[in-house]
């Protein structure tokens, strides 16, 4: 019988649990037969064993035969020794200033130490971190401090009794729907009120809706915290003054409250979104604040990379610097950003020499004109430290055996013979965000800038990365139209 | 009386991870289909009906209500013909023309047989999806069929 075979398999398979740091929610996984079969983490606080689409594709990570396990230079596939001797010939002519440095914001705390370790040994000042250009927005505005503003745990958004959700989560991350759920039907008068241009998922749990014009956000909030009169505000976004005030006000006297802030590309000024959404929750008692990162390490990584490298470039000062030819050489860890990028395709042809360490062939042919690919481990070979979006560290240990491809920390090693100790990256994260020395009233006079910025020529979306990682899983292939 | 799939609409936020989770159990061809409107994109399940249309309709007895009671197609048998597609009453099977092979729920029999929850009843994210015998789920029937947050968004949209 079919159903005796499996019952002997699932005696000898042995079920390993991790985490899914897709994204910075941190779900609850479990691996079986070495990573072969998935099962359901049902006990995992978080998200009771649910899982969303993007998290499958990270389980997908393990196994995947389209990964690579050797490093190769263009097509050719080499031996380790080859590689780096490869890599340290080519590195030599250029000087410390033409060399680039792009980190993933999907890697660990460790992985982005090492890069940061490894760029000063190298004396390269270059580095920068890659992800959706919405979160890094949105984590410039989290460096903002505002006395009273706390990080909502999970726990807190299930119990509160308002909430107000800021963008489309229930497409990002539906995990959290469940708790959503709770706060709808658990209570008689909990209000769930989302402010967003369009009719979305989340759109069909509020209570209310706050249907502002598109870019907008910023400046309700802003009405919202009280920063902004209601009229000047109504003026901007479209939404009568009478119910801003209205929002405003059931906001406050409710009980309890989370402000979720969702980073959206399409949306100008993110940075000041999530700095009102902080002043939102720091104005009245026990409101709380959660901003959600696409990519699982944002917080993490940039905070590593901030505190290490202070003088790093800006994502465009970078580009600047590729276009006009004074950075001939990138190293690339995690990810291809120009993956489905044509105008970054067009400025990496620039390049003399790329350096990528990544889980998969790169698909732009920019890379393969002269460059080496390195294979890298993914979460569950490494493992690593990850900061979530609640602020806490979440630990992953590394549970299945690596095919051939190599921790970040390890690659960088041998890169610059500097070996970062595990624990240091906790410590350099366990600070807490560097802040951002900014005058209150500075961030004030912004919002009505947001109204320029809005009838400005739209500002071009740079969400790199995720595309090229997400195209290579076969379910996206599968049902890409549906 | 058997266990099935039951959909609860008013918690069912469309993420379509069930069909993710489906498609990773089944050589990554999802045996759970979406309904294609717009603004609900929801889960269509099968229901393992006492008579099945579906296997009435099939030309090639690939289609079959099994003595566990529940509704299986055998890859074997099945030449795509679509039939049972078009005899469902409630669409739940959408073929791959692609692939010639007509996805349909197996009710992941892999699982049960390990005392498991079907796949997608374990990854819902909303907690819509539940795996109930029949006769608990008659008494809250209602709550299955028609959906408070549905009429509101349907019916009574304010825009
Ligand atoms: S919500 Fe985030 S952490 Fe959870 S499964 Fe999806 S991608 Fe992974
Ligand atoms: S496919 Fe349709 S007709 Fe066949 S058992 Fe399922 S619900 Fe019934
Ligand atoms: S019960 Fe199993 S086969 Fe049926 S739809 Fe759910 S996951 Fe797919
Ligand atoms: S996983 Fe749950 S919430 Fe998501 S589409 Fe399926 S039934 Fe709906």
């Amino acid at each position: 019988m079919v159903a005796d075979n499996l019952k002997v398999k699932s005696e000898n398979s042995k079920i390993r649990n991790s985490l899914c740091l897709f994204c910075s929610l941190g779900c609850g996984v479990s691996l079986r037969d070495e990573g072969k079969a998935l099962a359901y983490a049902q006990d995992n606080p978080v998200n009771k064993g649910a899982l969303c689409p993007r998290g499958h594709y990270n389980l997908e990570l393990v196994n995947h035969p389209g990964r690579l396990a050797e490093p190769q230079i263009g097509k050719r596939k080499v031996s380790w020794e080859e590689a780096l001797t490869f890599i340290k010939q080519e590195l030599q002519p250029f000087r410390k200033d033409e060399v680039g440095c792009l980190v993933s914001c999907l890697l660990s705390n460790e992985a982005a130490l090492a890069v940061a370790r490894t760029a000063q040994a190298l004396g390269v000042k270059n580095v920068l971190t890659a992800g959706a250009a919405a979160d890094l927005e949105a984590y410039e505005g989290n460096k903002w401090t505002v006395p009273g503003a706390e990080l909502a745990s999970l726990d807190h958004l299930e119990k509160s009794e308002a909430l107000l959700i800021i963008g489309d989560i229930l497409s990002r991350s539906p995990v959290l729907s469940r708790r959503i759920n709770q706060v709808k039907y658990g209570k008689r008068g909990n209000q769930i009120v989302v402010i967003d241009p369009n009719q979305t998922r989340t759109t069909w749990f509020a209570t209310d809706h706050l249907a502002c014009r598109p870019g907008t956000e910023p400046v309700v909030l802003a009405a919202l915290a009280g920063a902004l009169p209601a009229e000047e505000a109504a003026a901007i976004c479209g939404i009568a003054a009478a119910k801003l005030e209205q929002t405003a006000a059931a906001f406050r006297t409710a009980a309890s409250g989370t402000v979720i802030y969702v980073p959206q590309s399409k949306r100008p000024r993110n940075d000041l979104g999530v700095y009102y959404v902080k002043k939102l929750a720091a104005a009245s008692p026990n409101k709380k604040y959660l901003v959600y990162y696409l990519f699982g390490n944002t917080l993490g990584v940039n905070t590593v990379i901030d505190r290490e490298i202070p003088d790093h470039p800006t994502y465009h000062e970078l580009l600047g610097k590729i276009e006009r030819g004074e950075i001939k050489s990138l190293l690339l860890f995690g990810e291809d950003i120009s993956a489905g990028h044509e105008e970054l395709q067009k400025k990496f042809r620039m390049l003399k020499f790329v350096v990528y360490a990544g889980y998969f062939e790169s698909e732009s042919p920019a890379i393969y004109d002269n460059s080496i690919i390195l294979p890298l481990a993914s979460q569950f070979e490494g493992g690593g430290s990850y900061v979530l979006a609640d602020g806490s560290l979440a630990a992953c240990e590394p549970i299945v055996p690596a095919a051939g491809s190599v921790p970040l920390e390890k690659i960088c090693g041998l890169l610059a013979d500097c070996k970062p100790g595990r624990n240091d990256a906790r410590e350099c994260v366990g600070q807490g965000p560097v802040t951002k020395a900014k005058a209150e009233a500075e961030a004030e006079g912004e919002v009505r800038a947001v109204r320029a910025a809005e009838q400005g020529p739209v500002k071009p979306i740079t969400y790199f990365g995720n595309n090229q990682l997400v195209g290579n899983f076969f379910w996206f292939q599968v049902n890409k139209n549906g | 009386m058997a266990k099935r799939v039951f959909l609860n609409l008013d918690l069912c936020c469309g993420c379509k991870s069930c069909a993710a989770a489906c498609a990773y159990g089944h050589h990554l061809q999802s045996l759970l289909g979406h309904s294609q409107l717009k603004a609900a994109e929801l889960p269509l399940h099968c229901l393992h009906c006492d008579q099945p249309a579906c296997a009435a309709a099939c030309p090639n007895e690939a289609m079959k209500k099994m003595a566990d009671e529940t509704v299986q197609r055998s890859q074997y048998r099945c030449v795509g013909c679509r039939s049972c597609s078009v005899a469902c009453p409630f669409g739940v099977i959408q073929p791959d023309l692609a692939k010639h092979i007509t996805p349909k729920c197996d009710l992941c029999l892999d699982r049960l047989a390990e005392g498991e929850i079907p796949r997608c009843v374990a990854t819902c994210t909303s907690g819509a999806l539940s795996f109930a015998e029949v006769d608990e789920q008659i008494a809250d029937r209602n709550k299955n069929l028609i959906s408070v947050r549905m009429l509101a968004n349907f019916v009574g949209r304010r825009r």
